[in-house]
Formats: structure tokens, sequence, C-alpha cells
């Protein structure tokens, strides 16, 4: 089964499925995963992190 | 994970003299407003408690937090969180990650069931499910529910977990909502401020290890020692203030001379916090010692409190003298309703009782 994320990547289970969530150390919040074939080469590779801003507010400000 | 190490324990074992020892006590006991016998007392605290359990949770935020705390000087963030406490959970320094990070979770929540502090950082989103918010696979607002279950007390660093800030300010497209919205049974000191001092975030740790309990707040839940105050009250510019010298603009001879910045937005006289007085990086400066307003970023509805270089009194809110004049008017305008009112009333139970000498209602106004 694959799911595409809402900027068209693509996340599966084919390979041997990494993920590593959260990533420590740095500043948000931060998710990596991968898929590894047969050779420990990787095929696929995901991030993801999450965000909001402020709208309809003074430039200034 | 056994017995947690003393303070005191821990900083000879690391070869620190009981001389320096004490000399921190002191330097705590002053960075908390406390008399100087305190010192011993601190000591006391050090020597004989265990260091407390802490969680640190990041939610929607921008760290900024983090980055103040680790500038702190009395006491310096490295004795606070390698010595005084333990910060078993934080994401932002911990050395584990992915699943090992997760797993001390679910260690720390089993051997110190209701003993640990947890300190949360941002806030928990709620719309869409929480989803906009996914630290470790799932939304921050049900981590945030359960480690807040187990938890001692809880402290509220920054305006986000505080208040909001700017994830909630309108139109608040996530819904981010305070963190008292969804821990409801704990008790929360919440040390606002975008961010926060960091002299005043350590200063509540030292205090709740050293006394065992949080400090005595304000009645909207901030600590009263650095909360008691408004910027205003021991600002340096306030002299200018009194004498009505004003910047009217950022370049103009008043802001060379150093005039008070209250007609350039500045939110002093409406916000509680320390920086006129225990100021930033290491006592260095304070925002209106740079010749910039205060933002007022302690303060509920920080964001939505009115465009921040306009004056005070055009802001929704009400403010504290600021909008003197308006707030007058507004009463002069019920009282005069209320006269108003009286006399018709007075006029009207008048005319039923028709006496044979009927009182002038305007007579009876007073």
């Amino acid at each position: 089964m694959s799911i595409a994320t809402p900027n068209g990547f693509q996340l599966d289970n084919s390979g041997k499925r990494v993920v590593v969530d959260p990533i420590t150390r740095i500043e948000g919040h931060l998710r990596i995963e991968v898929n590894v074939d047969e050779n420990n080469i990787i095929r696929n590779a995901v991030s993801t992190g999450t965000m909001c801003a402020a709208r309809g507010h003074p430039p200034r400000s | 994970m056994g017995r947690q190490e003393t303070f005191y324990e821990l900083i000879r074992r690391q070869g620190i003299s009981r001389r320096n020892f004490l000399k921190f006590c002191s330097l705590s006991a002053a960075s908390l407003g406390l008399a100087p016998h305190f010192a011993g007392k601190i000591a006391h605290a050090m020597e004989t408690k265990p260091r407390v359990p802490v969680f640190w949770l990041h939610g929607l935020e921008c760290t900024c937090c983090t980055e103040s705390f680790i500038r702190s000087a009395h006491p310096l963030a490295k004795d606070v969180i390698l010595s005084m406490v333990s910060l078993d959970y934080d994401d932002t320094i911990m050395a584990a990650a992915g699943h090992q990070a997760e797993k001390c979770v679910e260690d720390i929540m089993r051997e110190y069931k209701g003993q640990y502090i947890l300190a949360v950082e941002g806030n928990p989103p709620l719309g869409n499910d929480g989803t906009f918010c996914i630290p470790g696979g799932r939304p921050f607002v049900e981590k945030l529910k359960e480690v807040s279950a187990d938890a001692a007390a809880v402290i509220a660093w920054g305006s986000c977990a505080s208040w909001g800030c700017v994830q909630a300010a309108k139109p608040n497209p996530t819904t981010a909502v305070p963190i008292h919205k969804v821990i409801t049974d704990k008790p929360i000191v919440k040390v606002p401020g975008c961010p926060p001092i960091a002299e005043v975030m350590t200063g509540v740790i030292t205090y709740y290890v050293t006394f065992g309990k949080l400090p005595e707040l304000d009645r909207q839940g901030r600590p009263l020692m650095f909360y008691g105050q408004r910027v205003h009250d021991k600002c340096y510019r306030r002299g200018h203030f009194d004498a009505g010298q004003f910047s009217e603009t950022f370049d103009d001879e008043g802001a060379r001379k150093g005039y008070c910045l209250y007609k350039v937005g500045c939110r002093g006289p409406t916000t509680y916090n320390a920086c006129s007085t225990t100021r930033w990086n290491e006592g260095v400066s304070f925002p209106i010692g740079s010749g910039h307003g205060c933002l007022g970023c302690s303060e509920p509805d920080f964001w939505d409190n009115g465009p921040f270089y306009e004056r005070l009194e055009t802001f929704p809110q009400f403010g504290a003298e600021a909008n003197a004049d308006k707030v007058g008017l507004a009463a002069a305008a019920i009282v005069g309703v209320g006269i108003a009112a009286h006399a018709g009333l007075t006029a009207l139970r008048q005319a039923k009782v028709r006496t044979n000498a009927p009182v002038d209602s305007s007579e009876r106004v007073g």
C-alpha cells in the first residue's frame, strides 16, 4: 500500500522501512522515513514537518 | 534508574568545592529576590533533596524559550539541567532520537509517577484533530494529556503555553490553545514572555527545587516574584514619562535624548514582567534600553493587542492610566444615563402620588 503526501511524495512499506521521529537536537519537529532495499541502498526518503503562520496582521508587527 | 543523586553529591563528584557550592547558593537566593539567610536554606535543600525529574515537551513553538533558558547566568543553565534537576526528556537537546527518545517518555512516567515536573514550551493545536503538530507520530495534544496525567506540577514556558501567542493570533488557523485549556487538573505556573527572561526561568526551577512547592502566583497564575510589577514601574525612562517628554518617532530629537517611548507604542504601562529590573543577557539591557518600546510579549493576547507601533490608548483592551480620559468619559456617560433615568422615575412616581406640593425632580438628583 502506498500513501501520497500533500507535496507529492510516496510513503510505503517497500524494502526495509526506517522511521526516525522525532529528530532531536533541532528546532521544531521533524520526521524522516526511508525505504532501504536489499542492497542497503536508500530508494525513497521523505521528511515531514509542521508549521503555521499568522495572517491578517500589519507587516511591521 | 535507581536513587537520584542530590545536587550536592553530584557537584562534589564533579570536583566543585564546598565554598563554590555555597557561593552558588547565595547567588541563587539573590536572583530569587530572597533575603541572604535563605542561602542556607537553598544549600540545605541542595544537599538533601534528590534531583527533580523534568520532562520538557515542545508543541507548536519557535524554541525561543529554550534559546533564552540556555543563556541563564544566575544560576547557569548547565547547573540547572545537569545538576539541580534531572532533565530526562527534552527533544531539543537530548542525545536520543526516534523510538529511543520516545522510550524515555514511558520509562520516566513509570519510574517517577507523580513526582516529575512537566515543562511545556509551545502549545497544542486542536484543529483538524490535532494533526497540525505531530511529534513522534501522534498529535501533540495527546502526548501532552498523557504526560501531564502523572505530573506533580506543570510549568508553562513562554507566552505560547501560557496564552497562545503567535500561533493563536487571529485568525488562529490551527486552533492553537494555551495548555491550561487541555490540562485542567494540575497546578500550572505560567512563565510568560516571548521568550521569558532566562533568570526568571531558572529562578522558578530553583524555587521549586529549594522549597518543594511552587512560588506564590498572581491571579493569572504567574509567579509574583517576577511578574508583580509592570515594566513601566521600574523603567529608567519613567522620569521622562512623568515629565511629559516623549519620542514622537524613532528618529526625532526625543528619541536621541532617550525620552519615553510610550507614543511610539511602548506597552510598558500594561505589561507585568521583570525586564526593567532583571534585564536580559546577564543584565546588559532590555528592549526599552535599546530604544524600542516594550511589545507586551508576556501579556495575554500578545499579537492581537493592536499594531505594535501605535499608542496604547487606541488599543481595544483596557489599558492602565493610558486611556484614563476615555475611561473617564465613558464613566461620566454612564452616570449621566443614571441621572436621567433616576430623574424620569422620580417624576413618574411623583405624578402617580399626586402630592400637593410636588418636588422638582431635578432637585432629587444628586
